[in-house]
């Protein structure tokens, strides 16, 4: 189990990257359609989901800077519930939750130092 | 708690956008801030990133700018529009009576249909026919559309609220068909000669040597029941259970289609922009830190207090919804906020379109499969012994889909197919038709939403439908022991027809957009009569040499080998006319080969049992 990198500001050292995000405990059918960085220009950059579509990593190449994760969740029953992106350590530590259920969707800014 | 004074255009679109969506029908379906207002609740945390940021939490900051009844009722019918649009073209819907009664024009039966009446002439396997009218009933597809379209309730869960419509009964109606046929010719005139010798028996042999009227009265009744590949199940089911299942998603291994990534893409991107300019607008910075204090103050006195979890929620829910007026209002006084105001907008146009295509996908998918009805006939002829007949039919469709409708917009999308092309023109057409909605006119709105969907449903139907069916026919009395060969088991049946849907291309002529889609089809049936077909009643009075103690007449049994061309003028609109051309080498009674032609009206009232009441489009459908 590796310790939380991110600071429960959402902060992160550019030398800890890469870090792992995954959906905690995601109800059945529940998984990650799109998780995508957006630096403050606006310019996306899509993020690699793993085969099981229940996590992604922020990469090492990720810059230092301000940025807006967001993710899109597909699939579940209607109304899917309150579901918390984390990071992947022990402590669990909670980066965005999606709790819109039409939506589907959650941002969080995140800065990388 | 709703905004009772009137409210900035964008608001009344904010609110019709979300009622495109069953589950954000949010008056009557789904409470939206009252269900963050429960999770909140439990996790106060929640209250600074997904209540005090609105870009977490859109659907019910749109709930609370719902204000305008009128608005609601323009946009209802958006949400089945392209359904019903799609069910109009569908090949495996029949509009008409099934082939024993005295006026059908079809050959074959089709395994579903829509609730319409009909009237038919001619008869296409019949002796003694000329017209029928037919109330054709399919309960499921007609409460759906009450359901989604604010007509009636569609439950949120089990018996609430009271009065409502589950969409698991919605689910299982929905393959359901149920039509009554009547008899509608004035008088019956059936004419031939006995050809038997025997004077005693009460069956004799006739040569029937021409048709005639049936006389008025009730000529059957048919249910319909689609076992396997109900196509209007699987629309019902993405419609009202919703999320089951996303596009691409199978099985165990989870998969996003492209197109679905696409559609995610544009959300996104779209919550990222409102997020910038929320972060423009200073008066929302400002926002954000007092309403976080406010409401967690809030919540902290309520999880002190002695209050059942429901009346905590619901007084959550109003300091929630108060804080999100107050915010409204602050906003539109800024202009530096009036940009994060429209980003959201677009916000919300995103999710629609992601929303629409994820219904567009479970319609689309379901077309291509096979589907499988079971049937089951009541015919009650004039003049002639009543029987069953069990049926089983089954339908594909196949072929490519047409070209690309006239009403197609540029392109937003990079790299898309054209069927995402086909999906982003409609549902950016809808948030057009949204855009410009006029409360004061709800159902011209709601014809126009209607319209929308025309263009997508004729470009992404299929164009060929192949249908067979088999039936066994069975007297409901036991044949007279007099009638040779005559038994329980009427006939059996087999029959196929191939049918093509025309849609007019970009560069058709005016005349020809005008006529809209047609269908061409041919059909072969073949019926092997193992009893003769008998005559009873006052029908043999038209028959001479028979003796007075005569009740019943047979005809010399044999195989019927039935061909019919048939059109369908007005596919996919609410009055279709087919017309059929129909040669048998005999009919039932008759013994000689036949020429028939058949014709008749029917009308589709799907659309009636929309809460508007808006109509199906005109034939210039398409434009905004």
């Amino acid at each position: 189990m590796a310790a939380c990198k991110f600071s429960p500001a959402l902060t992160i050292k550019k030398s800890d990257l890469p870090v792992t995000c995954k959906l905690k405990d995601p109800p059945a059918g529940v998984t990650i359609g799109l998780a995508q960085l957006f630096d403050p220009s606006g310019k996306p950059t899509d993020l690699t989901c793993s085969n099981d579509k229940l996590s992604f990593p922020i990469p090492a190449a990720t810059s230092q800077g301000n940025w807006n994760l967001e993710i899109r969740v597909q699939g579940g029953q209607f109304p899917i519930p309150a579901i918390d992106l984390v990071e992947d350590c022990d402590a669990s530590q909670r980066i965005l939750t999606v709790a819109d259920p039409v939506a589907k969707a959650a941002r969080a800014a995140i800065e990388v130092l | 708690m709703r905004m009772r004074k009137a409210l900035p255009s964008w608001l009344v679109f904010a609110a019709a956008l979300s009622l495109c969506h069953p589950s954000l029908n949010a008056q009557k379906q789904f409470d939206y801030c009252n269900r963050i207002a429960t999770i909140v609740l439990s996790r106060p945390e929640l209250t600074s990133t997904n209540v005090a940021d609105i870009t977490n939490n859109p659907s019910c900051l749109f709930q609370v700018s719902l204000s305008d009844a009128a608005a609601n009722a323009a946009i209802a019918p958006a949400r089945v529009s392209l359904w019903n649009a799609l069910d109009g073209l569908s090949g495996s819907q029949q509009q008409g009576s099934s082939v024993a009664s005295s006026g059908s024009t079809n050959t074959v039966s089709k395994p579903s249909g829509p609730t319409a009446l009909v009237e038919e002439f001619g008869g296409a396997n019949t002796t003694t026919g000329a017209s029928s009218f037919t109330v054709q009933w399919a309960p499921g597809t007609m409460f759906t559309n009450l359901a989604l379209t604010g007509g009636s309730y569609l439950c949120l869960t089990k018996d609430q609220p009271k009065g409502c419509i589950s969409s698991s009964l919605l689910k299982n109606l929905t393959p359901l068909t149920i039509k009554l046929t009547a008899n509608t010719s004035g008088s019956q005139t059936v004419a031939g000669a006995g050809t038997g010798t025997s004077t005693t028996s009460t069956s004799q042999p006739v040569t029937v040597s021409s048709k005639g009227n049936g006389g008025p009265g009730f000529g059957g009744l048919t249910v319909q029941y689609s076992i396997f590949g109900s196509r209007n199940k699987a629309a019902v089911s993405s419609m009202t259970s919703q999320d089951k299942s996303s596009p691409g998603q199978s099985g165990a291994k989870p998969t996003t289609a492209p197109a679905a990534v696409q559609y995610f893409k544009t959300e996104l991107s779209a919550l990222n922009t409102t997020s910038d300019g929320l972060s423009k607008c200073q008066d929302y910075a400002e926002w954000q830190s007092l309403a976080t204090a406010r409401l967690s103050s809030t919540i902290a006195d309520l999880n002190q207090k002695q209050m059942s979890p429901g009346d905590k929620a619901s007084a959550l829910q109003e300091a929630i919804e108060d804080e999100y007026k107050k915010l409204l209002t602050d906003m539109l006084k800024f202009p530096s906020c009036r940009a994060a105001l429209d980003a959201f907008k677009a916000f919300y146009a995103a999710i629609l379109e992601a929303r629409t295509y994820e219904d567009f996908a479970a319609v689309q998918q379901s077309q291509g499969k096979p589907e499988l009805a079971l049937e089951y006939d009541l015919n009650t002829p004039q003049n002639k012994p009543s029987y069953s007949t069990a049926k089983a039919t089954g339908n594909w469709q196949f072929g490519k889909v047409a070209t690309a409708p006239s009403a197609a917009k540029p392109d937003s999308h990079p790299a898309v197919t054209p069927k995402q092309q086909l999906a982003h023109n409609y549902a950016a057409s809808q948030v057009d038709t949204l855009a410009a909605v006029n409360p004061a006119n709800p159902s011209s709105t709601g014809k126009q939403l209607t319209a929308n969907a025309k263009p997508l449903a004729q470009a992404t139907a299929l164009p060929w439908s192949l249908t067979v069916t088999g039936a066994a026919e069975i007297y409901n009395a036991e044949p007279p022991s007099s009638v040779p060969s005559g038994s329980h088991l009427r006939d059996l049946q087999a029959g196929a027809e191939i049918s093509y849907l025309f849609s007019p291309s970009n560069g058709a002529s005016t005349i020809r957009k005008l006529i809209g889609p047609l269908t061409a089809a041919a059909a072969y049936s073949y019926q092997d009569q193992t009893s003769p077909a008998m005559l009873t009643g006052p029908a043999l009075s038209g028959f001479s040499g028979l003796p007075s103690s005569t009740t019943t007449a047979y005809a010399k049994r044999g195989v019927i080998h039935l061909g019919q061309v048939k059109f369908g003028l007005g596919a996919g609109s609410n009055t279709t006319f087919p017309l059929a051309f129909t040669y048998s080498n005999r009919t039932e009674l008759v013994v000689h080969p036949t020429w028939a032609l058949q014709f008749g009206v029917s009308y589709n009232m799907t659309s009636l049992f929309n809460s508007s009441g808006a109509a199906k489009p005109a034939s210039s459908a398409g434009g905004n």
